[in-house]
């Protein structure tokens, strides 16, 4: 009754198994680098079709960051220069009505626990792209005493905040948004600490904060502030109901009261918020989903309209349904009124911040436009963002191609050398990034 | 001549390589209900069981098939089955089965699971059925025409 066994077919089953699997691994690691990422700059983007994946593409830039007297580049008229390193992982420049610079440095609070064998492997990713200063949970002040434009006074205005990112001066109320509150204190024009204690104006969504960046703005008249409020999922995997209750938007917060309601919905993770200049208009920058495919779905800048839904979690540029999303929790009546965002700024490129050149000081064909700080990519084969990019604005509107005109951010080896995340225009109208990679503060100026 | 004694099977069909797949007929076995749990809520804490199911049942897999491949290549060819032939090639198959669906469990939310999670989930239950029975096919096989040989062993031992 024994059948001679025979090795062959066994392992010709076996070699044919693997390769069928080796296959199947491979055909999926597309990186993104055959696209051209120009369509997917402006406001109609190409939008590829989603794709889902065995093995996410993913690369990390390794953390090198610049060395003394090493900088980012600059477009053709322009001139940087570092005036606060060493800074303890600086997220959001700030400059006040003196000319005073506030740096906020944050990290995330760690509050969302891994859930899945998943979430411990991309921790350890991760961690392997931790560069620098441990976020200082603070707010540093840098001031210019002898008037040559850079900060040669520096001290430590706030401490022991709660990964706070949004700041806003009105009148003598110094509001900072925490990842779980908005704190009020007291300040006057000059003061180089803060020890009073602050008022909590209100509580703000937190729980696991897997979006943590609170970022924050008063309106023109001082009235409110609106802070952004990121999801708390890529795409429901943490859950939906309360867990996603007034998130993924933009909350307008009564100033007097500390009383607020959502303003606008459907934002994934909405940071650079910003009045137009001498309008009514709120800004935004908006990281959207990620691991639907390398070049999907295109991050965006927009104007922020009252009541207005965006997509997010159902779908994306306004009825592009997310096929991720169970059928049960799906909604068409919000897909329906969900609105395409005015501006798309390519793919995974991170944009964190966002400031208005008002001044012109930086040449005459900046005046008026856009600045973004795009963190850089993780979620494509091919790096994206890394960079500052330029929207040119006229009548109030995006009017042009994005140019870049910070660069240089990765290096020849393919190192992160910084990453680039909030900016701010200061009183003399230079451009200020907070670079939380090489936890550097670079100014930008015109000059060769 | 008694051709069953299960002892003598035992090189075949390693104490080690059984103990371990146990671990992998649960596993597997209980993310098929949690994936169907998960179609039916879709509660992602369902999705995050299965995931974990089948992470640890991937993991006592491979270690039971290094044992089970060790086991196979220690017997002397003359004495494999078909069905010994059959187990080795389900063995690989489920465990080709299970690293797909570990990977599709790491999308996110509904494509976690529906529809490609869920039927690698049913392919590998499946699969590990065919399994089973072949191994109690095999375990209930006549054994060897020679008992010679089986004497020779001791003989060799002693």
């Amino acid at each position: 009754m024994t059948r001679p066994f025979r090795p062959l077919a066994a392992r010709r089953l076996a070699a044919a198994a693997l390769a069928a699997l080796a296959m199947t691994l491979t055909s999926c690691s597309d990186n993104g680098s055959g696209f051209d990422r120009e369509s997917q700059i402006g406001a109609n983007p190409v939008l590829p079709k989603p794709a889902a994946y065995l093995v996410t593409p993913i690369n990390l830039a390794k953390p090198a960051p610049f060395a003394k007297g090493e900088t980012p580049s600059v477009a053709a008229g322009l001139k940087i220069e570092a005036i606060a390193s060493d800074l303890a992982h600086p997220r959001r420049p700030y400059v006040l009505p003196n000319g005073d610079i506030l740096v906020v440095e944050s990290g995330s609070p760690g509050t969302e626990p891994p859930l899945r064998p998943k979430d411990f492997a991309m921790g350890l990713a991760f961690k392997y792209v931790k560069s620098g200063n441990k976020p200082g949970n603070r707010i540093t002040i840098l001031r210019d005493t002898d008037g040559d434009g850079s900060p040669d006074a520096r001290g430590v205005l706030l401490d022991n905040l709660n990964s706070p990112f949004g700041v806003a001066l009105v009148g003598g109320d110094l509001y900072v948004a925490n990842t779980d509150a908005v704190m009020r204190y007291p300040y006057t024009a000059g003061q180089a600490k803060i020890t009073a204690p602050g008022v909590k104006l209100t509580d703000l969504p937190a729980g696991i904060n897997h979006h943590w960046t609170k970022d924050m703005v008063a309106s023109p008249d001082g009235s409110k502030l609106y802070v952004g409020v990121g999801s708390n999922s890529n795409i429901l995997e943490n859950g939906a109901g309360s867990t996603e209750r007034e998130r993924a938007a933009i909350l307008e917060v009564d100033r007097a009261t500390g009383a607020y309601r959502v303003f606008a919905g459907g934002l994934r993770n909405p940071n650079g918020l910003t009045f137009y200049p001498g309008s009514n208009t709120l800004w935004a920058v908006i990281n959207e989903r990620d691991e639907i495919g390398p070049n999907l779905v295109p991050d965006y800048l927009t104007s922020v309209k009252d009541g207005a839904f965006y997509g997010w979690p159902y779908s994306y540029y306004g009825a592009h349904i997310d096929p991720r999303v169970p059928p049960q929790y799906q909604r068409p009546d919000l897909v329906a009124k969900a609105i395409a965002p005015d501006y798309a700024l390519s793919s995974h490129v991170a944009p964190l911040g966002l400031a208005f050149d008002t001044a012109g000081a930086l040449g005459a064909q900046y005046r008026g436009g856009a600045f973004i700080g795009e963190h850089g990519s993780w979620n494509r084969g091919q790096l994206n963002g890394y960079r500052v990019v330029f929207v040119p604005f006229a009548n109030g509107r995006p009017s042009g191609k994005a140019i870049t005109v910070v660069n240089g951010f990765i290096g020849k080896d393919g190192k992160a050398r910084g990453r680039p995340v909030g900016l701010a225009f200061d009183a003399a109208g230079a451009l200020l990034i907070a670079d939380d990679g090489s936890d550097t503060l670079w100014r930008v100026t015109a000059g060769q | 001549m008694n051709a069953t004694v299960p002892a003598a099977r035992i090189p075949a069909r390693s104490v080690l390589f059984i103990m371990l797949a146990t671990f992998p007929v649960v596993c597997f076995a209980g993310a098929l209900l949690t994936d169907l749990a998960y179609k039916a809520s879709p509660v992602m804490q369902w999705s995050n069981f299965s995931a974990w199911l089948l992470a640890f049942g991937m993991a006592f897999a491979v270690i039971a098939a290094i044992f089970g491949a060790i086991a196979r290549f220690r017997t002397r060819a003359m004495r494999r089955t078909l069905a010994d032939t059959l187990l080795a090639v389900i063995v690989v198959a489920v465990l080709v089965l299970a690293l797909i669906n570990n990977l599709v469990h790491t999308r996110d939310t509904w494509q976690s699971v529906v529809p490609t999670g869920l039927t690698l989930s049913l392919l590998t239950v499946i699969a590990m059925g065919i399994a089973v029975i072949l191994y109690l096919v095999g375990a209930r096989a006549p054994v060897a025409e020679k008992p010679v040989q089986q004497t020779t062993i001791r003989e060799d031992a002693a």
